[in-house]
């Protein structure tokens, strides 16, 4: 892909969550949808304010223990059924009774690595690189007390001076272009 | 230390009467400061490299033993016939219940909304992992032939061999790995954004890349905050049944056998709630020496010590019922065997080891834990974990032991004696996990910063000035 | 004159010392121990026999007793000789109670009674019990007597004085001994070393170079007997060929090579001798003769005949006059080792020995009176003086055992020399023993105030005491005053040994299924109507059957089982041994065996039941039952163990990862674990040793008894070869084939009309734990007793 040329858009830094929440939702209001919030721990308000609702983790967690559940109940099955059956204390062949424990666990397994490692790969990461950290005040406020509102350049919406007015009228710490 | 009264202390809310669960005038900077000072620091305290060095020593003698043993077999421990389980499957089931402590304070307490738990889970947390690494020594190291301990695990294989599933110790396979990799999984997940926290304020350029690498490169951006909560509830909500169920599992390694005194269904509850008894006890043990040498008395307050004892009054209740109900069931079921059981367990020649359980696991902490003054003592309860834990070892040994070495043949009675190598072994499974332990605590967040955050006053989204109308969220759109 | 006893012939039988179902020192044990089980057996057409038996030491020879007496060997003496005399004589009320019912029922008997006296006996018992034989007229019927078997009889103490008493006047230049060992084992008084210094040249040859071949002028080796030609005349006179089994295999040589150098004939080989004797004996033609002796290993027609003559009734000996307040010291052979020859073979050393269940040890072994009066417990040090000279040994306490009396086993304390497993084993006794007092001797026993940590391999009775056990003994045959044993109490209990008198087996022929006295245990397993549990009834149905119709064969599939019989097994510990020899099971040496790791697959459970000052005791062969629902297979991670269709319980030791969970979860304890590596992969010879049909196993790998799997494949395969099915009794175990009572049955549970089968339909036949449905295929037939209503 080819470096990008100009800049990733402009990135606005906030003290409070309530000043952030107050931006985000009027900057919706006006028309801005590629737009992202930054904070040190989840603000619920914001993502209601970024109308972000499609959540898919749950979906994976769920499809990650059906697979568990049916691969462990299938795979004991088929060692003692067919695989190698023997007569281990004059039990049945199939054990369901006592297959459901390992099966049981593997449903949490699979469901749990579905969770954490599908969260991980829906939030895009590892992306170890991102524009927004060139900004000079991102890095040492993003993740401690500052609360950060980035309206991306590929928003329709996007001017360079009307969009910096725009987030200058929030009395924001500081606004910054973000360079690629 | 010495206490204030209710008006005099800051910690104390005059309207409950309740310590507060974090110490008033924190900000999101002066948290963040805190705890990712203990690990930016390039000041290691002395102390520190004093605890690493003993901890390390003490390891050490865990490698020797377990040298001799590869090199001569099991029998350099006590076990024989009929007692063939001795230290190695108490040791086991007793590091294992530790470990489940921090599975519940880091899911159940969160699915309870229990915000307290905030402070404490992710070191609860690594002491399960940490706990969780010493259990699971154990059973690849006491099997007669460890160098083929893999054959419990279902591989594809030339002889087309697998394991046998009928058999309580291959669902223990499932159980300890499920468990290990999500209790894991769930640690580091937790971590990620704190592995941002310290990339950005790192200044040592090793220390960015290592944490930078780890944090995967998260930013804080809402959208991933949410589907990262979306993950934690439900890591925390698989991690429920997850953790009542590895250590029913355990119990099966005895409730489903036919010894008398393990042959019975009051195991699984029993075993669970005598988890969370010695895990919240090893919690404290750890708590308390560490809130005291890193100053974090505002973050890990009296609350939470009041809660932790309460949390252990109530499964050691949990636990005292179990051993009542096996008495009661032992004169009930009008069967020989267990009557003989239970009364050989309490007057036999290993009787002493039952009353020690009693006063140890029961007596002392059943009677002291009721009072709020006790609860609050920090002395009283560090004390206290470590007696709790004993109690809790006890048991295993009780149960493994006792059932075991006087069965349904007379003629095959024996005894159980633990050799010096049985010792060495489990003493250096103490030093394994205080290094592990040691090194977290310097090199890892002790306590999540972002959680931490949420509980602060300042969260609360106020309108900037203004009329509420304008803030008022469209959600129609 | 040797004496023969029949006792198939024989009603009622009295023991005067006479172990003669322990197997060790008693000529015609095996014979003598067949005819006697084969009387003991409770079944139709036949009348049970009834044994008493008069003893100091408790031997299984007196626990088989219906009624045992315990008395110290001065008091046992005087007890024969008043016997004899045909009055009670002068013993306690019990003794002479016991010696009028005794007389009353030999008398009853019609000659259809025998006196033995033992082996170790003085002369004054062997009189008694001649005296008594001829009286009763047994002569004849139940006993014979025969020219000796010796061929060249002489009073041997007397003989080996003379022979001191020339050595010391230097009248001897050369001293050849073949076979013997005699610095450790000669009467002490005699001072042997001392006298063998004074000869210029001796040569000793002996299969090592023990006490005697390492102070010798010269040492040859011997080859074993089974490296050599010989002869030998059995018990009862039949002579037989010794054969070589395997050309020697460290150059030794036999007695018969020694002896024909010292007659100036070095080129007469052992073979040349024996052909040269056999000339003599051996009737007919030569050559066909000889290969039919070779064949048979027998000579035909050598038995002696009965002689009409009787032993000379003279004055009887005195008996040895009791030691005023002291102890009595008895000397008996160990029961494992003989006189110390076996010193050196490990599966002996390691065997449990009868009764007391001690291993590598000889101990002072005294009742518990006895241990009381002179203050001292279970592993004190006590040291043994007779005549000025001590010893120290550790105590073992024995149920039954004689008060006033200590037993010392004879046989151990041998020196290094006696080789790598003998040597430094257990105290010398013969150190205390003289020429004139060879089976007992006055001496002093005191408390030392050391530790001697003896090893028992089972649970020792002295896990007794227990308010517990005690509140529910409302049995009268329980003394509540009295010391009993918690494991035995719990046996009976746990109707885990079951027995009745006869007359309790003919008004309840079921009783086996009815549970044990005042038993607890929910049902013992069995219907109201003394049936098993039908598997019907079960909320799992069967799995697995074992019913199903070998096609190519037309007849059903074969199904293992076993049937043990308790009132045939005399627990002498034949069975052990041979599987031992069968299934390569290693030695362990006596470190780990006490802490209770011994190898044994098969082991004779010891329970004592009732005061422990006069016991009763059961002995039970206990290996793997094969259970059905074996608890073992379930818990098994790996599935190392597994079920045959043909109902064995398999251990697939390549597949054991070594986790002892089937151990624990064995309610019979039969399974044995290989904690270190016990087996000896370096000693070359004993890669000899091993049956190459078997495993050895390594360490960290479960083993046990596999009802001689290999024994039953390799008939398997035979049948198969031969196109035919397998006959009954074709496939023997192990512990079947040594046992010299045939209590132990193993055959095809699907044929009807198999031994086995019919051992089974007993009505006494039972399980042992049946209530636990592990449905073992080893039962047990509950013993029988014939016990005479008036001393019981």
């Amino acid at each position: 892909m080819p470096p990008r040329e100009g800049i990733y858009g402009l990135l606005a830094e906030f003290n409070t969550p309530g000043e952030l929440v107050h931006a985000t939702e009027l900057a919706h209001r006006a028309g801005y949808r590629r737009m992202e919030c930054y904070t040190p721990y989840p603000v619920e308000e914001a993502a209601v304010a970024l109308r972000f609702h499609k959540n898919r983790v749950p979906l994976v967690c769920l499809l990650g223990g059906v697979l568990g559940v049916t691969t462990a109940f299938l795979m004991e099955t088929w060692i003692a059924v067919w695989s190698y059956p023997l007569n281990i204390a004059g039990r049945p062949l199939f054990s369901w009774p006592a297959f459901i424990i390992p099966a049981y666990e593997w449903t949490i397994l699979f469901a749990g690595l579905s969770a954490a490692f599908g969260m991980v790969a829906l939030n895009g990461l590892p992306q170890l690189y991102h524009p927004v950290f060139n900004a000079p005040n991102f890095r040492t406020g993003a993740t401690t007390d500052k609360f950060f509102l980035c309206l991306e350049a590929a928003d329709p919406r996007f001017s360079p001076g009307e969009t910096r007015a725009f987030l200058e009228q929030f009395k924001p710490v500081s606004v910054v272009e973000v360079e690629h | 230390m010495a206490t204030k009264t209710p008006l005099q202390d800051p910690m104390i809310d005059p309207r409950t009467g309740e310590y507060a669960v974090i110490a008033p005038g924190h900000n999101f900077k002066s948290v963040t400061q805190k705890i990712a000072g203990i690990v930016l620091t390039s000041n290691t305290p002395l102390g520190w490299f004093g605890g690493l060095t003993v901890a390390g020593g003490v390891a050490t003698l865990l490698l020797v033993a377990l040298t001799w043993l590869f090199l001569k077999g099991v029998g350099i421990w006590g076990v024989t016939i009929p007692g063939a389980w001795g230290f190695a499957i108490i040791n086991f089931v007793w590091w294992i219940g530790i470990g489940h402590a921090g599975t519940l304070i880091s899911a159940i307490l969160l699915l309870f909304k229990q915000t307290w738990r905030n402070s404490i889970n992710r070191f609860a947390e690594a002491m399960t992992i940490f706990a969780v690494v010493c259990a699971g020594l154990f059973p690849l190291i006491h099997v007669g032939r460890p160098w083929v301990s893999y054959w419990l695990f279902p591989y594809p294989n030339t002889m087309n061999v697998w394991p046998q599933f009928r058999s309580p110790l291959a669902w223990d396979v499932f159980a300890v790995s499920t468990y290990a990799t999500i209790s894991v999984v769930f640690w580091y997940v937790g971590m990620i954004p704190d592995f941002g926290t310290l990339r950005d304020r790192a200044t040592m350029p090793l220390a960015k890349y290592f944490y930078g690498l780890l944090s995967l490169g998260w930013r804080g951006s809402t959208r991933h905050w949410i589907r990262y909560e979306t993950a934690s509830l439900l890591l925390a909500g698989l991690s429920t049944p997850l953790v009542l169920s590895v250590h029913t599992v355990i119990s099966f390694d005895f409730a489903v056998a036919a010894m008398a005194g393990w042959h019975t269904t009051i195991f699984p509850p029993y075993f669970v709630a005598g988890a969370v008894y010695s895990g919240f006890a090893m919690v404290l043990t750890l708590a308390i020496p560490i809130r005291k040498f890193y100053h974090l008395e505002d973050l890990i307050t009296l609350r939470h010590l009041d809660n932790m004892a309460k949390v252990m009054l109530a499964t050691g209740s949990i636990v005292g019922y179990g051993y009542c109900m096996e008495v009661f069931m032992s004169w009930y079921s009008a069967s020989h065997w267990e009557f003989f059981m239970m009364w050989n367990r309490m007057f036999g020649p290993m009787g002493w080891a039952y009353w020690v359980l009693i006063l140890t696991n029961l007596a002392i902490p059943l009677t002291t834990l009721w009072s709020r003054k006790l609860r609050v003592n920090v002395l009283y309860l560090f004390i206290l974990s470590f007696i709790v834990n004993t109690g809790m070892w006890f048991e295993r040994f009780v149960i493994v032991v006792t059932s075991l070495y006087r069965d349904y043949l007379p003629s095959s009675w024996g005894t159980y004696r633990a050799t010096k190598w049985d010792y060495m072994t489990f003493v250096g499974t103490w030093g394994l996990f205080t290094f592990l332990f040691l090194l977290f605590v310097r090199f890892l967040p002790m306590i999540p910063m972002s959680e931490i955050r949420m509980m602060l006053p300042q969260t609360k989204v106020r309108p900037p000035g203004g009329s509420d109308a304008e803030t008022v969220i469209e959600e129609t759109v | 004159m040797d004496a023969q006893y029949k006792l198939e012939n024989a009603d009622v039988i009295l023991s005067l010392d006479a172990d003669f179902l322990g197997g060790i020192a008693q000529p015609g044990f095996l014979p003598l121990a067949a005819a006697y089980a084969a009387r003991h057996r409770y079944e139709e057409g036949q009348t049970m026999n009834r044994m008493y038996a008069v003893e100091t030491m408790p031997t299984v020879t007196g626990f088989k007793a219906e009624h045992r007496l315990a008395l110290k060997p001065s008091d046992l003496a005087a007890f024969a000789s008043a016997l004899a005399a045909g009055g009670a004589g002068s013993g306690s009320a019990e003794a002479q109670g016991f010696a009028a019912a005794v007389l009353k029922d030999l008398k009853a008997a019609g000659g259809k009674c025998v006196v033995i006296p033992g082996e170790q006996a003085p002369a004054s018992v062997h009189a008694a019990a001649y005296a008594l034989n001829a009286a009763m007229g047994a002569v004849g019927k139940t006993v014979v007597y025969t020219e000796t078997v010796n061929p060249l009889p002489s009073e041997q103490v007397a003989d080996l004085k003379s022979l001191v008493g020339d050595m010391n006047a230097g009248k001897v230049q050369w001293l050849v001994m073949m076979g013997v060992n005699p610095l450790y084992s000669a009467p002490v008084d005699l001072e042997f070393a001392a006298a063998m210094a004074k000869v210029p040249t001796t040569v000793h040859l002996g299969t090592h170079v023990d006490e005697t071949g390492s102070l010798s002028t010269w040492h040859i080796n011997k080859a074993h007997y089974l490296e050599s030609w010989s002869d030998a005349r059995a018990y009862d006179g039949t002579i037989s060929i010794i054969q070589p089994m395997i050309a020697p295999m460290y150059g030794g040589h036999s007695a018969h090579e020694v002896l024909q150098t010292l007659l100036d004939n070095p080129e007469a080989s052992a073979y040349d001798v024996v052909v040269a004797n056999a000339k003599t004996y051996i009737k007919g033609d030569f050559a066909t003769s000889w290969r039919k002796a070779l064949h048979d290993g027998w000579v035909e027609g050598t038995a002696f005949a009965p002689s009409s003559a009787s032993p000379k009734s003279g004055a009887a000996p005195a008996a040895a006059a009791a030691s005023s307040g002291g102890i009595e010291i008895c000397f008996k052979p160990d029961p494992s080792l003989y006189d110390g020859r076996y010193a050196n073979v490990g599966w002996l050393q390691e065997l449990p020995k009868q009764v007391t269940n001690l291993s590598w040890d000889n101990a002072a072994l005294m009742s518990l009176a006895t241990a009381e009066a002179l203050g001292v417990e279970q592993s004190d040090a006590v040291e043994i003086k007779v005549n000025g000279r001590t010893i120290s040994a550790g105590t073992l306490v024995v149920p039954g055992h004689a008060d006033g009396a200590v037993t010392v086993h004879l046989g151990l304390g041998r020196r290094v020399e006696a080789g790598r497993v003998g040597g430094g084993v257990g105290f010398n006794a013969y150190y205390l023993r003289t020429a004139d007092a060879p089976y007992a001797a006055g001496g002093t026993v005191t408390r030392t105030g050391d530790i001697y940590d003896l090893c028992v391999t089972k649970v020792n009775f002295i896990e007794h005491r227990g308010s517990f056990a005690q509140q529910d003994l409302n049995d009268k045959e329980f003394d509540k005053d009295g010391t009993y044993s918690l494991p035995g109490h719990e046996a009976m209990e746990r109707a885990i040994i079951r027995y009745a008198t006869l007359e309790e087996v003919k008004a309840h022929p079921d009783f086996a299924h009815e549970g044990g006295p005042g038993a607890l245990v929910n049902k013992v397993g069995y219907g109201p109507e003394g049936d098993t549990p039908g598997h019907a009834e079960s909320m799992f149905p069967d799995a697995w059957s074992y019913d199903h119709q070998d096609v190519s064969a037309q007849q059903l599939q074969n199904k293992w089982g076993m049937a043990i019989d308790l009132n045939s097994c005399v627990g002498c510990n034949a069975c052990i041994v041979s599987c031992y020899a069968e299934n390569n099971i290693p030695v362990i040496g006596r470190e780990q065996v006490k802490i209770g790791r011994n190898m044994q697959w098969i082991r004779i459970d010891t329970y004592f039941e009732g005061d422990l000052h006069a016991p009763r005791a059961h002995f039970q062969p206990m290996a793997c039952q094969h259970c059905e629902n074996a608890g073992c297979e379930q818990v098994c991670p790996v599935g190392a163990t597994v079920h045959t269709p043909e109902g064995l319980n398999m251990m697939v030791y390549n597949r054991c990862v070594g986790t002892r969970y089937c151990s624990n979860n064995c309610v019979y304890k039969v399974r044995r674990f290989n904690f270190l590596l016990y087996s000896d992969y370096d000693t070359e010879s004993l890669k000899f040793m091993r049956n190459p049909d078997v495993t050895v196993r390594s360490r960290g790998v479960m083993e046990k008894c596999s009802y001689c799997v290999q024994r039953i494949e390799a008939v398997k395969i035979e049948a198969d070869k031969e196109n035919r099915a397998i006959r009954d009794g074709e496939i023997v175990t192990a512990c079947q084939q040594a046992c010299p009572t045939s209590a132990i049955t193993f055959g095809n549970v699907n044929d009807p009309n198999s031994a086995v089968s019919k051992v089974k339909a007993k009505e006494r036949d039972y399980q042992v734990l049946a209530d636990l449905n592990f449905r073992p295929r080893t039962t047990y037939t509950a013993g029988v007793i014939n016990p005479n209503p008036e001393l019981a």
